[in-house]
């Protein structure tokens, strides 16, 4: 199988500056030895509740945070060491969908320019550009007629459809999510899930997802890889995660998400009434 | 105090620097400018002996010596505080700039002093009874306020106060009365030296005169002050923790001064110090030319006229070093007032 | 059986400061809440469940505007256009904000605002508003060394709690939480609402839960409300409800809740919420309802169903209206 991402050993941490003694600066680590690979047309999600280094992990994908030791593989070429401009045409294979579509879109900025944005770095022409741009606007299900509007007046589960039209314009091979549905209501949430899925199945990209919420990761990933503080705790398909989870961390997991939504087994789960 | 040791540390060093450029700077600056300080400190000789005099001149001053030398020299006299004699007046330049140096900052710090809290004062009250009449007065008002000019203003007071109805006196102390009553300036801040010696005659006569430039100097903070206090409360009632603060029963007066307040104070205490340094040109302008007030305004002025060049030099280098120190503090204070600042 | 809170006919609206016009978000809403209730007002964004919640907590802004009857305990909070909240904010009602990273104020510690809020609402001094902090703090399983750090210093489940704990310190009868677990981690929402139904049911306090999370409704509430663009559409005892939905709209909110281990398609609810400008009886879910008929142009009344107790729905195809 060809491995589209592979991240091996990584450590990776924030520059801080604490303390009289030292004006050197120290680095906080947040990742460490975070070894997976991802498969091309494999759909991934990576679970970790805030401060686990999820966040981390996807600036060291997007090429935005130099690890302090171990290697990003990107088409098997590491990502790090690579010339700026080679760094950059890999970079640009990959679509990102950011966390939060309410400050995440500039309000001033007309929807064609948001979603054309990474066509027009990469110097296509502006006819084309508005005609992918609508294209793409179709494809997630957003009126043609919002292309000249701000993203002032949306609806978040609008937004959210504008940067994910946004991150598949330029046809990326891998698409990223960071919360895709976090900020948003869960029935607009399950429209954004089922949207994700069929870009997945009509595009063949690979989907990693980074997310902490478990049922929404077994929506949109085949594999599941848990974080904690820092390490993958538990790795597996998502069948078997969630069947026989060997983590006491996952197990966790398993059971505050299950006492939310008691109602999927109502007769199990007592109900107060 | 979430500040450390280590950022104030390396503030001081990077003010430092800074100081070391703008003393290069102005000296280079100052020996291209027209009037040899030289000829000067000879006394302008005449005749034939003249070339030698003015030679004699020269090296007594330093300046037959290579240049980076002078700026070595200089740097080091500047942290010394040694800055030799006045050329002018043949007395250490340090102490002619001390004597100018407290008479403004007294003016400044009492103009502040009234500017800050009474700006705070009408941009909260206005923010608080947004759209009504007072706010939109209010609002005016600090435009007008912020954009007079001061020399203008300070004309127009002076005008009131001494010619046409002249009920407070002019200068910065009655020197006779200081005499008759044994008043002996040890800080060189008239008023606080006055309390300290417990000397009440001479703290009101100086209190009635410092009235009127400070009224001048205080109009723009009390503009600039209001008008941003304003938008910072506005702003702060519509915070989240403002809102769940009226739920849970905490009363108006409590958010006002508890919620609101000190959330707005670290943003007003920095504009207040950067109005502050731009008060100091305000300050030398108005207390020299329209309120006969001695002070760093008169002091550049006579430097500047007999070519007086290490005067020049060593007030273009203290203001400097005064307007770092200010925003060295300012900044320090910021972040010792929020909790969520660790540097 | 006493009524905590009784609402008669309240309709709360913005008005469009430009436009002149008037946004109801709240539209001719009846409801009773029984003190001692767990009860959840479930919605989407825009159904109006935050502004009827801030109209209980006392915090509805300025620019808001009112008709109808808000009862809280047999005081008359909302009178028509006229509002008197005071002494109950705090004192009768308190409140958990959605957000717990902005809520506290940044430049106070814990301790601190309990102190503010006690001493306003209880008329407490820094000794007795400590101790009641700290009482308050173990009901929600927090060490009182909290007290002492700045709101930054906790992290954001612990922030939750501390809010929680503010809310409870001032011995209010009802406390209204508007959606308190949406900001927080998926693996700390269940402890959270299992904590407000714990303290619902140990310290008899009446619990006003606002959620977009239909699913999420049953381990606290034992009654709850469907909300839809300003209106209830259908209310009753949650474990009726969940087990039996009789509006489409509800059934479609069951629906689209991922389930853990459940293969099962998400089935989304078509659209976007509406949101309602003028003030029109139809029935608001009728554009996107897969069962509407022609009778839906009119607003169906709120009709029992079956013989359950208290259960209502607000559905033409749910009252006999079969036809068309």
């Amino acid at each position: 199988m060809d491995s589209i991402l592979e991240l091996q050993r990584v450590t990776a941490g924030y520059k801080s500056i604490k303390g009289f003694k030292s004006l050197i600066k120290r680095v906080e680590i947040v990742l460490r030895d975070i070894s997976f690979t991802v498969e091309k047309g494999e759909r991934v999600a990576i679970i970790g509740e805030s401060g686990s280094g999820k966040t981390t992990i996807l600036r060291v994908i997007l090429g935005l945070l130099k690890p302090i030791s171990g290697k990003v593989l990107i088409y098997g070429k590491d990502l790090y060491s690579l010339p700026s401009d080679q760094k950059l045409q890999i970079l640009r294979r990959i679509g990102y969908v950011p966390q939060d579509p309410y400050r995440s879109l500039n309000p001033v900025l007309k929807i064609k320019y948001i979603v054309g944005e990474p066509l027009e770095a990469v110097g296509v022409e502006w006819r084309h550009i508005e005609e992918r741009a609508s294209e793409v606007l179709k494809i997630v299900g957003l009126p043609q007629s919002i292309i000249n509007d701000t993203a002032e007046e949306l609806s978040g589960g609008m937004r959210q459809r504008v940067l994910i039209a946004r991150a598949i314009i330029a046809e990326p091979e891998i698409l990223v999510l960071d919360e895709p549905t976090s900020a948003l209501d869960v029935s607009i949430q399950a429209q954004i899930i089922n949207l994700l899925n069929s870009i997945y199945n009509t595009f063949k990209v690979t989907m990693i997802t980074v997310t902490h919420d478990l049922g929404v990761a077994q929506y949109l990933a085949d594999r599941l890889i848990i974080l904690k503080s820092g390490k993958i705790v538990e790795e597996g398909s998502v069948d078997e995660v969630l069947r026989n989870p060997k983590s006491e961390y996952t197990k966790s997991l398993i059971t505050s998400y299950l006492q939310i939504t008691g109602i999927n087994s109502l007769n199990n789960i007592k109900i107060r009434g | 105090m979430p500040v450390s040791l280590n950022y104030i540390f390396k503030r001081i060093i990077l003010s430092i620097l800074v100081v070391i450029g703008v003393i290069v700077f102005s000296y280079i600056l100052l020996l291209y400018t027209p009037g040899d300080p030289a000829v000067k400190w000879a006394g302008n000789p005449r005749g034939p002996e003249a070339r030698k005099a003015i030679e004699m001149a020269r090296r007594e001053l330093g300046l037959d010596q290579p240049i980076h030398v002078q700026i070595a020299q200089f740097i080091y006299h500047v942290f010394t505080g040694n800055l030799g004699l006045s050329i002018a007046y043949k007395v250490p330049v340090s102490q002619v700039i001390t004597s100018g140096f407290t008479a403004t900052l007294e003016l400044l710090v009492f103009a502040y002093l009234l500017a800050v809290p009474l700006g705070l004062w009408l941009g909260i009250y206005s923010a608080l009874r947004r759209g009504s009449r007072f706010d939109s007065f209010i609002q005016s008002l600090s435009v007008v306020l912020a954009s007079m000019p001061t020399f203008w203003l300070g004309a127009i007071i002076a005008l009131i106060s001494y010619s046409t109805t002249g009920f407070l006196p002019y200068g910065r102390v009655s020197y006779k009365l200081a005499a008759s009553t044994g008043f002996n300036p040890i800080t060189g801040f008239y008023l606080l030296d006055a309390l300290i010696q417990g000397n009440y005659a001479v703290f009101l006569d100086a209190l009635l005169r410092i009235i009127p430039p400070a009224l001048a100097i205080s109009v723009y903070p009390i503009g600039v002050v209001a008008r941003v206090s304003r938008t910072l409360v506005a702003e702060a009632l519509l915070e989240d923790y403002v809102r769940t603060a009226v739920a849970w029963g905490v009363r108006r007066n409590t958010i006002i001064k508890h919620f609101v307040l000190k959330s707005i104070i670290p943003p007003v205490i920095q504009i207040s110090g950067l109005a502050f340094v731009y008060s100091i040109v305000d300050a030398m302008v108005v207390e020299s030319l329209v309120f006969g007030r001695e002070g760093l305004g008169s002091i550049l002025l006579d430097s500047l006229h007999k070519a007086d060049f290490r005067v020049t030099i060593a007030l273009a280098i203290y203001l400097t070093i005064f307007y770092i120190l200010v925003n060295t503090i300012v900044d320090i204070i910021q972040a010792s007032i929020d909790p969520r600042v660790k540097i | 059986m006493v009524l905590a809170v009784r609402a008669g006919g309240i309709s709360i609206g913005y008005i469009d400061e430009e436009e002149e016009y008037i946004v109801w978000a709240v539209r001719g809403v009846d409801l009773a809440i029984e003190e001692g209730d767990a009860f959840c007002l479930v919605g989407e964004s825009g159904s109006g469940k935050t502004t009827f919640a801030s109209a209980i907590a006392g915090i509805l802004p300025p620019h808001a505007v009112t008709r109808g009857k808000l009862y809280i305990f047999d005081r008359l909070a909302i009178d028509e256009s006229t509002w008197n909240f005071n002494g109950l904010r705090g004192r009768v009602v308190s409140y958990i904000p959605q957000n717990p990273g902005t809520s506290l104020s940044p430049f106070l510690t814990v301790e601190d605002h309990f102190y503010y809020v006690l001493r306003d609402t209880l008329r407490y001094d820094r000794e007795k508003s400590r101790k009641a902090a700290m009482e308050a703090l173990l009901k929600v399983g927090l060490d009182r060394g909290v007290l002492e750090d700045y709101p930054h210093e906790l992290s954001g489940g612990m922030q939750q709690r501390v809010l929680i704990a503010i809310a409870l310190a001032s011995n209010a009868k009802i406390i209204v939480a508007d959606e308190p677990t949406s900001a927080i981690d998926a693996n700390l929402r269940a402890s959270v609402l299992q904590l407000l139904g714990r303290l619902n049911r140990e310290y008899r306090v009446t619990l006003l839960l606002v959620t977009h999370d239909l699913a999420s409704t049953s381990i606290v509430c034992n009654r709850l409300a469907v909300m839809l663009a300003g209106k209830i559409v259908e209310t009753g005892r949650t474990i009726s409800v969940l087990r039996n939905p009789q509006h489409p709209y509800t059934k479609m909110l069951l629906d689209c809740v991922p389930l853990l281990g459940v293969k099962k398609p998400l089935k989304p609810l078509p659209g976007e919420p509406i949101q309602v400008v003028e003030d029109k009886a139809i029935c608001p879910f009728r554009e996107r309802c897969p069962r509407a008929i022609d009778k839906c142009v009119e607003e169906p009344p709120l009709k029992p169903v079956g013989d359950e107790e208290n259960h209502y729905v607000k559905c033409w195809r749910l009252t006999g209206v079969e036809s068309g």
